[in-house]
């Protein structure tokens, strides 16, 4: 009994000293706070947006954080947003991985008297307002005239999105569609596949797609690791030369491959100042402040916001421009 | 040879070869050596875990914090080798990833032994602690960075091919690593009284212990065992992937343990073998992978993989069914 006692404690300590470092989040009265929930805490693109929020938190005297589950998954994720509204935050940033499966959770919230702020997801019904680092038909406009330039305006292509039902990244490659269906008619367009955020499947969907369409020039990528998976196809078959992927990533992520050229071209934005931004939005809208065209959010690429509503009525505010990275300038993105 | 042809794992290779075929029917470009090594590439890292998972179901118990073990040996070693500015190859990686798999296979037995819990029970918690783990003391970024010694080992070949529509390819080296601990595995099974305890316990517990084998050692090895192939499966992968990743294979245990289901491992415990589980994660890849080459949907597929395993689950069941009629003929019983 004396050693099945002791057994019990050893075990104790050893797993009881994690939790002694992990430390609650206790929120002092009066204090205004923020949660930002994200696809995924682990993917290094909300990390660089967490220094965003953090650095929000310190700007307005807000407590501030990050949440979101460990891999994209919007059943978790809702969760996190369940417990959130729990605890009676006072704000929730969301940037959800499929925007539908978040329109109950985020109209709770609402009806909690939570304000709601989303990001990347311009299509949303449930929101007091939608943050978009720049118009997403623009965006993805101009990712297929990099695509088409580079393939020569001619060949077969294809587009990779992180989740069937992500706002953004749809909306990206259905305006890269009809770009390429009115301007470039030599381009041949196979199929959008899904990524679901991890760059294996896309590795190994793109090397079956190859052997079914050998003359497979170029892929678009949404998600920031797609063209890290389909990178890493071509430069192993030693096609990257011939191929071209072009895609939203960062460099942490691409950077090799950029280098080598396997990954034509990242196009991005900050996630920190995208963070920041949508803290101050949610910020002002409790301070009773209005969001006007043309204000200034006080951080780079949100100095004259634009304001549009969608289609659900819900303002959608337009932060200007994207970050086109390539390896001649991957230095400049720390991130 | 009529053993051979009523044996579960004969059935599973002409479910395989059949599923091969109707694909290459409609598409012949899956008939070829890059498509196979590519399967076989895809099959490694789950193979490896699977082998792991086999002795544990043989043993009666399931087990799905093998994942988490990959994630928590392969990142904790990467980022420690990294720390202390390793610059070699993949030999260093298995040898300390191993040791973390040994520890926490180790660990996990000790629980189980000292309170007679049922492997399962402890494996849940077990599971979200060393992701856990990871996400609070290691690190919660994907790390692309790799030592030089790493950088190329993704296309380092045994064979390679040409492939006619798409470069160079080949067979990965990491299959010798599989051989290696596929016939280790074989052998224990067959030949050591570690092996022959391992089916006694799945068999009957009771009679295994009256019987004289030292249940609580065999748990411990069979742990420990099994801690260590999935950190090697956890550092091939993120040598193929060239990152590493702290929430690695997570959501995707139970597709290891249907693979190694469907061959022919009893869930229930005291069947299963070497030859099978390698089929088994061939078929769900084959099954997987089709998809791509006949054209059809996510969600199609999914459904497919979810009906093989219930006929797969059934066969044994059926089979045992008949034997027990048989039972009025002797001239019929196999066993």
């Amino acid at each position: 009994m004396a050693k099945r006692l002791l057994s019990l404690l050893v075990v104790i300590t050893l797993l009881g000293g994690f939790v002694l470092f992990g430390g609650g989040l206790q929120a002092e009265a009066e204090e205004l706070v923020f949660a930002t929930v994200v696809k995924s805490v682990a993917f290094n693109w909300f990390i660089r947006m967490e220094e965003g929020v953090l650095q929000f938190g310190k700007d307005y005297g807000v407590k501030a954080f990050m949440e979101g589950p460990s891999v994209a998954d919007s059943a978790q994720q809702v969760a996190i947003i369940e417990d959130l509204i729990a605890q009676g935050v006072d704000a929730i940033i969301n940037v959800p991985y499929g925007v539908e499966e978040h329109e109950p959770v985020q109209k709770k919230a609402m009806d909690e008297g939570i304000i709601v702020v989303t990001h990347e997801a311009s299509f949303v019904k449930n929101a007091h307002y939608d943050l978009e680092a720049f118009d997403n038909k623009a965006y993805g406009e101009e990712m297929m005239k990099e695509l088409a330039t580079r393939m020569g305006e001619k060949g077969k292509y294809v587009q990779f999105v992180g989740s069937l039902t992500n706002a953004s990244h749809n909306e990206w490659q259905d305006a890269a569609l009809a770009y390429q269906r009115e301007h470039y008619p030599e381009m041949e367009f196979i199929g959008k596949y899904e990524s679901k955020e991890d760059q294996e499947i896309v590795y190994n969907t793109v090397k079956d797609l190859l052997k079914t369409h050998p003359d497979l020039k170029g892929v678009m990528g949404s998600a920031a690791l797609d063209v890290v998976g389909a990178g890493r196809v071509f430069e192993e078959l030693g096609i990257s030369e011939e191929t071209v992927v072009v895609g939203t990533s960062i460099p942490s992520y691409a950077g090799e491959l950029l280098k080598t050229g396997a990954v034509d071209l990242a196009m991005t934005w900050d996630p920190a100042t995208a963070g920041y931004a949508a803290n101050v939005v949610a910020y002002k809208i409790i301070q009773g402040e209005e969001i006007t065209e043309g204000m200034d959010l006080g951080v780079p690429g949100y100095e004259s916001i634009k304001i549009i509503e969608n289609e659900s009525g819900v303002p959608v505010i337009y932060g200007a421009g994207w970050a086109k990275i390539d390896a001649s300038n991957m230095d400049q993105y720390p991130f | 040879m009529k053993k051979l042809l009523n044996s579960h794992e004969f059935v599973v290779f002409l479910i395989l070869m059949i599923i091969s075929i109707v694909i290459g029917f409609r598409n012949p470009l899956f008939f070829s050596a890059s498509t196979l090594f590519d399967i076989v590439r895809g099959s490694i890292v789950y193979c490896i875990m699977g082998l792991g998972v086999l002795m544990v179901l043989i043993s009666g118990n399931v087990d799905i914090s093998f994942v988490a073990i990959a994630a928590m040996t392969s990142y904790s070693t990467h980022m420690l080798l990294l720390g202390l500015g390793y610059n070699g190859g993949i030999g260093l990686y298995l040898v300390v990833s191993i040791v973390f798999g040994l520890l926490a296979g180790l660990l996990m037995a000790f629980i189980v032994n000292q309170f007679d819990l049922p492997i399962f029970y402890v494996s849940l918690g077990y599971q979200t602690l060393w992701y856990g783990f990871n996400l609070f003391f290691i690190g919660r970024a994907m790390n692309f960075n790799l030592p030089e010694g790493l950088v190329g080992y993704y296309s380092r070949f045994l064979i390679k091919v040409k492939d006619p529509v798409a470069g160079e390819t080949g067979l990965h080296v990491s299959v010798v690593y599989l051989l290696i601990i596929a016939i280790f595995v074989w052998w224990l099974l067959k030949y050591t009284t570690f092996g022959r305890g391992l089916y006694a316990m799945g068999g009957n517990r009771e009679v295994a212990i009256r019987a004289g084998f030292n249940v609580k050692r065999i748990t411990y090895l069979m742990l420990a065992l099994s801690g260590a192939l999935a950190a090697v499966a956890g550092v091939i992968q993120g040598a193929y992937s060239r990152s590493f990743n702290p929430v690695l294979f997570m959501g995707q245990d139970l597709d290891v343990i249907a693979a190694v289901v469907i061959g022919g491992a009893a869930i229930t415990g005291g069947r299963g073998s070497v030859v099978g589980t390698i089929l088994g994660v061939l078929l769900i890849q084959v099954l997987n992978r089709g998809l791509i080459f006949l054209g059809v949907s996510a969600e199609w597929q999914k459904m497919v993989v979810g009906l093989v395993l219930i006929i797969f689950i059934s066969i044994p069941a059926i089979a045992e069914q008949r034997q027990g009629r048989l039972k009025y003929f002797p001239m019929g019983k196999e066993k």
